[in-house]
């Protein structure tokens, strides 16, 4: 027993030894670390770090971190907190809550590792850049694309819309529903907006919130679903009861079934984001940060309306799969 | 030895529990530095009393007085409060603490708000070395051996400097060196003035180490006697059991016929070399002290438990037993001792509980045809006149006896050959008791056979037809009924367990 | 003669007057919009899922156990089942070969769970809750995280898809439920059940397997949970790999207000049905009548808690 431990214990020094020196000759370490492993966005920002870590050809290795779900926001600060100890040269980070992780945020910025918020800003910490969709503004043209659909579809400004949250005290999601109403407000006074309901990002729970509001209001004139789970399942409503026409619905992010929806008239706009340039920029910006390179402080990465007309035209920035260079 | 001042004295004292008076106007006292052996068949209320001194139960009438003053309010804190200690069987300490923590519980030596870990220690090892037991202080009572955890409570038992301390079957799972010390701790705690009531099943101990044995029988003392004047053992088993047999066990004359079951050279865990033989119309007891093995015998033979060596034969064909299933099919029903934990199925109604062995007869292509299910429970509800409020009624609300019998109902239908009874009767009053009895003549006269497990030598001897006695897991010897007397079985049932060299090599 | 005065269980006696209560207060409350006949046959789909859960979990529940793993389950067989259909996938095989395949692998997770309980003798909330994150970690590494679209038309159909007006979710939900209500009286493998989960020692004593039933016990409930993730996987017309997260905690609520006790031996699975269904009721009612979503979480909460609180109590009074 005892000459087991003692041979474990020099195969472990050993091994430590040879990643040390090995280390001596390693690129920059850049961790990359997403809010959730189960989203086809994130996956989506992956392919772009991943894209940025081919372009620079052996400077940097790229490492991706995510707990499972965008509810596991605890496991987000334990895997932040694992990652800081192995000390990379730089942290590209898509914080799910923008407290939790301030402070090994911070603590990691002060020991010189360099900051890149992607997605969603963090309070309290220092970082080197922030680069982000500017959520208000893509609420905003969500509710423009709304009241858009509801004309060409010949209806009146008057009754009620619905808000599909996925998870209620989310920031990201805050800002999208925020500047949703604020502008729905803004530019069709008249239609009443019903209270928000939460879905536990679950599609089923999602579809069972649309059906349920649909069956109170028959007054119900469209729905706005606040990301692609929300969005799915709005859709699957919708398409099961055959009430394309009847009601408008516009939903954030995509995924393939949101697409399908699209295609099939269950969903009249796609509000996106462009996750390959996050996780492409973001990887370069870190890249640019390790070298002392100025940065700016945010960095807006814009958002795209997706209907059925540009639909084909979009691929590049709906599925950045096709753009996989590695 | 001179006695000292009275101690603790009991005054008529009375429990009863439902249907069974447990205690009757029992008196006595026991004096400072003064050791009591407290005597008498199991069921005799031992226990009770102790529990009634501890205050684990209230007393019905009666007083206590604890050195001379009356004790009204009594509770297990109180008695402690007062100076009664109590060893029992079981370890009766903190598992998950050391030693040194189980001596110093709640009193605990401090440097100011923090364990004074060393001091604890020191003093806790300086106390066992006195005593002469090596067991490190530093240990959980969960890592220590059973004996090692007796000795460290018995070791506690001086350590608090009681007034009164109450051994209950102390020796049980001691070592001769063991046994030893507790003796020696004994007399020391007589030195110091104590009070000690001294509880066994082995007389012989309680010859040597007792000044004083009082005798208890059916809830009332039969005397108090010095041992000096008792002599021997001998003069004290006819105290102990001196009763006729009551009329309770009136029994019909049956033909016994041909041997259903045999059991040859059965050994196993606890027991080495058994034979048994039961023939149709008879009841065969199975007598022995407690933990002599009786129960692991039952238990093997009806193949709830694994046995290592021997046969069973049932209907002259040898038949391999190895789970309950076995005997089920083989005709054999084991209606256990511990009815809560082994027999009922407490939530569940007594339908269910009735027909649980028996749902084949009211079974079609696999589906239960519940009318025929009611049907079959009523027949048997009826045929015991078992005391219920429906047959939907969950059978923990029954009393122990309905319960008993809901029990005896489900193996009557099951209609098998062999029936063994373990302690069929604990904890039920008279009037089923008898009932109970009844239903074992209706059993023997359909040429079924019993095997009767039973610590009441009464019931023992009212029923049997033979009995075998086990000792210490092995036979001790069969007795038929002419020679029945509970003498005899008492001094069979102790031949394996006193060994005389050990108390001479004590003294 | 016999006295069949058949005493039903707190929770089957009351359980059924507080759903209709409540459907009345909703029905007004919602003028007339509750009672709906197309918001019963949504409340009715709606349940049907995490209904379909809770009979396997009642099965646990009765053993003394506790299914943690159901959730994950849940997200396996969608998942499995996704992975084999998916026309945007490698491997495309027959929609009901690989609904067998799916559900082959929901009861071989059950049965896993069942030898680690018996054999292993790992408590079952340990061994189930190493079961839910060791499953939920397959789901995530066979589908790598994505979510798999495209799944056979027909099969996405079924969520839609309505018999003699309610949905055919909700018809599985309750041909299950009176399959297994039926099975667990009318059947040896629900009497084991019971005896097993009331006292396991005199159930060995009566000449019962307690192996094979454990195993079949944890082999059935993981079934169900294996059904209800092919209902979700059709509901959301895709494999999600989140998809039943959480689930064990609505089917345990289910059961527990149904009138199961988690000490076992004691519960029905038309009691959960009553309990899924209140549940859900809320929810549904919830939604109608623009409740605040955390208020309703916390009558939720209160509800099941009283309704075992309420259980005790009569249960004590019947007693004292």
């Amino acid at each position: 027993m005892r000459k087991l431990i003692v041979f474990l214990v020099m195969a472990f020094v050993l091994l430590g030894v040879t990643f040390a020196f090995a280390a001596d000759e390693e690129p920059y370490e850049i961790a990359f670390i997403v809010k959730a492993t189960d989203s086809d966005f994130w996956q989506y920002t992956i392919v772009g770090a991943r894209n940025a870590e081919h372009d620079l050809k052996g400077l940097i290795n790229i490492t991706v971190y995510g707990p499972p779900s965008e509810a596991d926001i605890d496991q987000q600060v334990a895997i932040l907190e694992n990652v800081v100890n192995t000390g990379p040269d730089a942290i590209v980070m898509a914080s799910t809550s923008s407290d939790a992780t301030s402070l090994v945020l911070d603590q990691a910025y002060n020991q010189g590792i360099k900051i890149i918020l992607i997605d969603n800003i963090v309070h309290d910490t220092g970082y080197h850049s922030f680069l982000a969709t500017n959520n208000r503004v893509g609420g905003a043209l969500a509710a423009d694309m709304l009241v858009e659909s509801l004309e060409a579809a010949g209806k009146p400004l008057e009754g009620k819309i619905g808000i599909i949250s996925a998870m209620a005290g989310v920031q990201v999601l805050i800002d999208r529903t925020e500047g949703f109403i604020e502008r729905l407000n803004e530019i069709a006074p008249e239609i009443e907006i019903l209270p928000i309901r939460y879905c536990d990002n679950d599609i089923a729970v999602a579809a069972n919130a649309a059906e349920d509001m649909l069956t109170a209001n028959p007054d119900l004139l469209g729905f706005f679903a606040n990301n692609n789970h929300t969005g799915d399942g709005v859709a699957r409503v919708i398409e099961e009861q055959g009430l394309q026409d009847e009601i408008i619905a516009v939903a954030y992010d995509s995924d393939p079934q949101e697409i399908d929806a699209l295609r099939s008239g269950a969903l009249k706009a796609l509000i996106v984001q462009d996750p390959h340039g996050m996780g492409y920029k973001g990887v370069m910006f870190a890249f640019m940060a390790i070298h002392d390179e100025p940065l700016p402080e945010y960095f807006d990465t814009g958002v795209y309306v997706i209907t059925k007309e540009n639909l084909d035209e979009s691929i590049w920035i709906l599925d950045p799969f096709s753009r996989k260079r590695y | 030895m001179p006695a000292g001042r009275e101690v603790l004295k009991l005054e008529n004292i009375c429990k009863s529990f439902p249907a069974i008076k447990a205690l009757d106007q029992v008196n006595f006292a026991v004096r400072a530095g003064e050791v009591m052996g407290l005597v008498g068949e199991n069921g005799a209320g031992k226990s009770t009393l102790i529990k009634v001194v501890t205050g684990a139960y209230a007393r019905d009438s009666g007083r206590i007085l604890f050195e001379g003053e009356e004790v009204v309010k009594n509770s297990p804190i109180i008695s402690k409060e007062l100076g009664i200690y109590a060893v029992y069987q079981e370890v009766m300490v903190a598992p998950d603490l050391s030693v040194a923590e189980n001596f110093f519980l709640g009193n605990q030596p401090k440097i100011g708000p923090v364990i004074d870990w060393k001091k604890m220690y020191r003093e806790a090892e300086r106390f066992l070395e006195e005593i002469g037991i090596e067991i490190d202080v530093k240990r959980n009572i969960r890592e220590l051996s059973v004996a090692e955890g007796r000795m460290v409570t018995i070791a506690k038992s001086l350590w608090q400097k009681p007034k009164l301390v109450i051994f209950d079957e102390p020796t049980a799972v001691l070592t001769r060196n063991e046994t030893r010390i507790l003796f020696r701790i004994i007399r020391d705690l007589k030195k110091r003035g104590a009070a000690i009531i001294y509880i066994s099943h082995n007389l012989e101990e309680v010859f040597d180490v007792c000044d004083v044995v009082t005798v208890l029988k059916d809830g009332a003392v039969v005397g108090s006697y010095p041992v000096e004047e008792l002599e021997t053992v001998d003069r004290l088993i006819p105290l102990m059991v001196g009763r006729t047999i009551e009329e309770m066990y009136h029994k019909r004359e049956i033909k016994v016929g041909q041997e259903i079951l045999r059991v040859e050279g059965l050994s196993g865990n606890k027991f080495q070399d058994i034979d048994i033989c039961v023939r149709a119309g008879e009841v065969v007891g199975l007598f022995g002290l407690v933990g002599a093995g009786r129960t692991e015998i039952a238990r093997a033979i009806y193949g709830a438990d694994n046995f290592d060596q021997g046969k069973i034969v049932i209907n002259g064909r040898e038949t391999p037993i190895r789970r309950p299933k076995d005997s089920l099919i083989h005709g054999v029903g084991y209606l256990p001792e511990d009815r809560k934990n082994q027999g009922i199925f407490p939530q569940q109604n007594v339908e269910f509980n009735i027909n649980i062995i028996n749902l084949d007869k009211v079974m079609k292509a696999g589906i239960i045809n519940y009318n025929q299910a009611y049907q079959q429970a009523q027949d048997y509800v009826d045929k015991l006149s078992i005391k219920i409020g429906s047959l939907y009624q969950q059978v923990s609300e029954l009393s122990g006896g309905n319960q008993q019998k809901v029990i005896i109902a489900r193996w009557l239908c099951k209609n098998s050959d062999i029936f063994i009874f373990d302690e069929p009767t604990t904890g039920i009053d008279v009037g089923t008791k008898a009932e109970i009895y009844r239903l074992f003549g209706e059993i023997l006269e359909q040429g079924k056979g019993i095997i009767l497990i039973s610590s009441y030598l009464p019931e023992m001897i009212g029923l049997a037809d033979r009995i075998i006695v086990i000792s210490n897991g092995k036979l001790a010897g069969e007795v038929e009924k002419k020679d029945f007397s509970e003498e005899h079985l008492l001094t069979l049932a102790m031949k394996n367990v006193i060994s005389k060299e050990k108390f001479k090599e004590v003294v | 003669m016999i006295r069949r005065n058949e005493r039903r269980t707190f929770a089957e006696r009351n359980l059924l007057i507080i759903l209709v209560v409540m459907w009345i207060f909703l029905s007004i409350a919602t003028r007339g919009n509750f009672s709906s006949w197309s918001n019963i046959a949504n409340l009715l789909r709606q349940t049907s899922i995490n209904g379909v859960v809770a009979i396997g979990m009642t099965l646990i529940i009765i053993t003394g156990g506790i299914d943690l793993s159901v959730g994950s389950v849940v997200g396996l067989s969608g998942m499995i089942y996704a992975l084999l259909t998916s026309t945007r996938g490698e491997i495309q095989i027959a929609s009901s070969l690989a609904i067998i395949l799916s559900l082959g692998a929901a009861a071989l997770v059950g049965l896993v769970s069942g030898v680690a309980v018996h054999d292993g003798k790992v408590p079952p909330f340990i061994a189930t809750l190493g079961m839910m994150t060791l499953i939920r970690g397959l789901v995530m590494y066979i589908s790598t995280g994505r979510m798999i679209t495209g799944l056979p038309l027909s099969f996405r159909q079924l969520a839609v898809a309505g018999f003699l007006g309610l949905p055919v979710l909700a018809w599985i939900w309750i041909i299950m439920v009176a399959f297994m209500g039926f099975v667990l009286k009318y059947t040896m493998f629900g009497r084991n059940l019971y005896a097993i989960g009331s006292n396991k020692e005199a159930a060995r004593l009566s000449g019962i397997n307690i192996r094979l039933n454990m195993y079949g016990f944890y082999t059935v409930g993981a079934l169900f949970s294996g059904m209800a993730g092919l209902m979700l996987a059709t509901r959301m017309a895709a494999g999600v790999p989140t998809g039943g997260q959480g689930y064990e905690l609505d089917a345990i609520a289910s059961v527990v207000i149904g009138g199961a006790s988690l000490s076992g031996g004691v519960g029905t699975v038309f009691g959960t049905a009553l309990g899924a269904l209140i549940i859900q009721t809320m929810r549904n009612g919830g939604n109608l009548l623009g409740i605040d979503p955390f208020i309703m979480e916390i009558m939720i909460g209160a509800i099941i808690i009283l309704a075992v609180f309420f259980d005790q109590y009569f249960k004590g009074r019947k007693e004292g």
